[in-house]
């Protein structure tokens, strides 16, 4: 299946603002989010903390809905699902 | 706080633009709003300098620092005989010079939960302009509690995010970020926290004014790079441990 990603802020210029992503048939937020991880050079150390979760303070929404606990990781995804990975700024 | 009335006629003559806008009855309405605005960095100087010139009767600014040099790229009510000064003591003087008929407050401290209670004080609006999540909360925390709205506003490099809090109404700041990202200095062009500062003080405009509607139930994001505005839904968690119990 392929899913649509979206990505904010930080993520977009480490990433790419948007782009396809192809992932087995039966794969979760968890696995895209891993796919998204090895996509470029410093991309694991953004998205995962030292215990290998991912960050919590990353805002994960699937269809512009907002993924919560277990969620986060375990969502089952579906072909043209969108995934949009936010990380919020904290600067003033 | 002036007591209400009608405007005197160096106040017709100085809003006179806005005024064509939204008639006498807004503009009392701002001058009897007092605003408290958490930070007078990056994002509290525009903030403080529209909100002063549109007449917000009483703003009360706070921050614990002092001008610096690498403030000057963005925090554009400084000037280079400012360094060394309280910031909120010279953004009080700046405004003050700008628009005589409102009142400003400087208060040089920190905003943490033993002391954001008392220095938001009885404010009807609470301007985000900080820099890190841990005063985030402690406003938030303050918000939910007198009930009053929170503006939120943060920004890094060329992006920036803004959203409203109705507390009872709207998701609060803890549901919209359960989890703080991690601060440090924030690499951040001016014009980033100008833009961003300037919708927050749209936003406590058209609130106190009631016009439009306000950026709630969501997050604004601002792509500077690209100059695009996009909004991701936020809704109130049920189990939050700040707003759970308001309605
Ligand atoms: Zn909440």
């Amino acid at each position: 299946m392929i899913i649509q990603v979206k990505a904010f802020a930080r993520f977009r210029e480490l990433f790419g603002g948007e782009f396809l992503l192809t992932l087995p048939d039966g794969s979760t937020t968890g696995d895209a989010v891993e796919k998204i991880a090895a996509r470029v050079p410093g991309g694991k150390e953004a998205l995962y903390n030292e215990e290998g979760t991912i960050r919590p303070y990353i805002i994960i929404l699937i269809n512009k809905k907002r993924l919560s606990g277990d969620d986060r990781a375990a969502r089952s995804l579906a072909g043209g699902d969108e995934l949009a990975l936010l990380p919020p700024v904290a600067g003033g | 706080m002036k007591s209400s009335g009608m405007l005197d006629s160096a106040e017709k003559e100085r809003y006179k633009r806005q005024l064509m806008l939204i008639g006498d009855e807004a503009q009392s309405r701002l001058r009897e709003a007092t605003v408290f605005i958490a930070g007078a960095g990056g994002l509290g100087c525009p903030v403080a300098l529209y909100l002063a010139a549109a007449g917000i009767g009483r703003i009360v600014i706070a921050d614990m620092d002092r001008v610096e040099i690498t403030n000057l790229n963005r925090q554009v009510l400084f000037d280079e005989t400012s360094i060394g000064t309280e910031k909120s003591v010279a953004v009080k003087e700046r405004l003050q010079r700008l628009n005589p008929h409102i009142r400003v407050e400087a208060i040089t401290a920190t905003i943490d939960d033993s002391s954001a209670g008392t220095l938001v004080g009885s404010a009807d609006i609470i301007v985000d302009a900080t820099d890190n999540f841990t005063t985030r909360y402690s406003l938030n925390r303050v918000a939910c509690r007198n009930a009053v709205p929170l503006v939120h506003g943060a920004v890094c490099g060329f992006d920036g995010q803004v959203a409203t809090i109705i507390p009872g109404k709207t998701a609060c700041f803890k549901c919209m970020f359960p989890h703080p990202p991690p601060t440090g200095p924030a690499p951040v062009i001016g014009t980033t926290a100008g833009i961003i500062g300037m919708i927050q003080a749209n936003e406590v405009i058209k609130y106190i004014t009631a016009r439009g509607s306000l950026i709630t139930g969501q997050i604004l994001l601002w792509d500077g790079l690209s100059a695009t505005i996009e909004y991701v839904p936020a809704e109130r968690d049920p189990a939050c441990s700040e707003c759970r119990q308001l309605r």
